[in-house]
């Protein structure tokens, strides 16, 4: 199962990259896809999921060909 | 949003010719000129988004316009900040919107507050307008525009830019969600990077502005989509235009099933910029103090790029994400004067380094745009 990461403003400058590939072996949460690629680094907190553009929760399950984005806020203006 | 009876009084020659645009419009025609102008829109913030949103609502005649922001203008506003002219520098930026948006439109009504959005200002303001487009640069800001457009049950348009992308939406409409629902909590002021100076190209905020001005005439003439429930999110940098589909959320703590917030609350945040702080007890120097003490070690704490860019003679530079592994090889008996853009980073700079330099590292109050304005004062003085 192959699933897409896209890391968006702050989180991509933090992270290093912009996007992710993760072979999964077995269905996956969208918490548990944030794990297997950040074993030892947790999620920030108020990072908003999104599952193929549309809003999801940390439980929400992932399919193969999916695409997982992490959002942090924002401020500037 | 504004109801009309019958028919609307006609508009005189000069306005019919000043709207003919929209007047042919059969989505706008006499009737939605007539609710922009019955209509009014508090902008919160007149800077890189404030700015293009009023000159594009004075220009439709949206017939009161509030205006609130306590700066102003400065010459590193001028990039982005469209509605501002070089002689408007020093002003302030609700007087100089005022007179440019008058010039522009003299049939509009121009409320301007030069304060900030506050907790003590915000229910009021809130209340006296249809609809509220948010332009802050700041949290706490956002999140108090947020709840008190939800306690009021009124629609905004919010907008977040940063570098060469943004994200745009409308909040507290009817069965909307509202910006808790995307990130319920404020976010903690380390987690949030150099807020003072992120950069951005003049035309993000212009075009996101613009936006939030278009998604206001929409919600006036109840025409179109507006975006509610739905979070734009542009990349400029590859033209990608995404739209995240944004259900209200029932577990928000604001707008959900069992609110745990039903009140208005101030948070601070500590990214504010610092000279508009007088009362915290860092160890600030302005930029005349400095220059009195020779033996100071001026360390530049910017990102590469912008010491690239320039930077005071003879500073040493110590990027802040590297600033703990720079300060470990300070001599013991060195002196430093930390300075960044504005200020701002400096602060954290200051807490990350706690413990290590104790007693011996000052900040610059103002940054190293208060020095450029000195040496800037200096040039003009003897040429």
């Amino acid at each position: 199962m192959s699933i897409d990461i896209k890391y968006f403003a702050s989180l991509r400058d933090r992270l290093g990259r912009a996007e992710d590939r993760l072979d999964a072996a077995t269905e996956l949460t969208v918490a548990e896809v944030w794990a297997a690629l950040w074993l030892d680094r947790p999620l920030p907190p108020n990072t908003l999921t999104a599952v193929n553009m549309e809003y999801a929760e940390l439980t929400q399950r992932v399919r193969d060909g999916d695409e997982v984005a992490f959002f942090p806020p924002v401020t500037g203006g | 949003m504004i109801r009309s009876t019958g028919t609307p009084p006609p508009l005189s020659s000069a306005e019919q010719l000043r709207y003919a645009r929209h007047l042919s419009l059969p989505e706008i025609g006499l009737d939605g000129q007539h609710k922009l102008q019955q209509a009014s829109v508090l902008v919160i913030g007149a800077g890189g988004l404030g700015t293009p949103a009023l000159l594009y609502l004075a220009a439709a005649g949206v017939g009161r316009l509030g205006i609130i922001d306590p700066d102003c203008v400065e010459l590193s506003n001028l990039q982005r900040q469209i509605l501002y002219p070089t002689a408007a520098c020093g002003s302030a930026k609700v007087e100089a919107a005022r007179d440019r948006l008058l010039a522009l439109n003299p049939h509009l009504q121009i409320d301007i507050y030069p304060e900030a959005f506050a907790l003590a200002n915000s229910a009021d303001l809130i209340a006296a307008y249809d609809l509220i487009i948010e332009g802050s640069d700041q949290f706490a800001a956002k999140y108090l525009v947020n709840d008190a457009c939800v306690l009021a049950g009124k629609p905004y348009i919010g907008a977040s830019i940063r570098a060469f992308s943004g994200m745009l939406a409308v909040y507290a409409a009817p069965n909307g969600p509202c910006y808790r629902c995307l990130f319920p909590e404020m976010p903690a002021p380390e987690t949030v990077p150099s807020c003072a100076q992120a950069g951005v190209l003049g035309t993000v905020p212009g075009l996101f502005g613009v936006l939030q001005a278009h998604e206001a005439l929409k919600l006036i003439l109840g025409i179109g989509e507006p975006l509610i429930g739905a979070l734009l999110k542009i990349d400029l940098l590859t033209m990608r235009f995404q739209r995240l589909r944004l259900p209200r959320d029932p577990g928000c703590p604001l707008c959900g099933e069992s609110p745990t917030i039903r009140t208005l609350t101030e948070t601070s945040f500590v990214c504010a910029t610092p000279t508009q702080r007088p009362t915290d007890t860092l160890p600030w120097l302005s930029v005349a103090a400095s220059q009195q003490r020779p033996a100071l070690r001026w360390v530049d704490i910017r990102t590469t790029a912008e010491f690239a860019a320039g930077h005071v003679p003879e500073a040493i530079h110590a990027p802040l994400d590297q600033i703990e592994a720079w300060a470990a090889q300070v001599e013991p008996h060195e002196e430093l004067l930390l300075y960044c853009q504005q200020g701002g980073r400096t602060v954290q700079a200051y807490h990350r380094l706690q413990g290590k330099l104790q007693g011996r590292v000052s900040l610059l109050r103002g940054g190293y745009e208060a020095w450029l304005q000195g040496v800037s004062a200096q040039t003009s003085a003897t040429s």
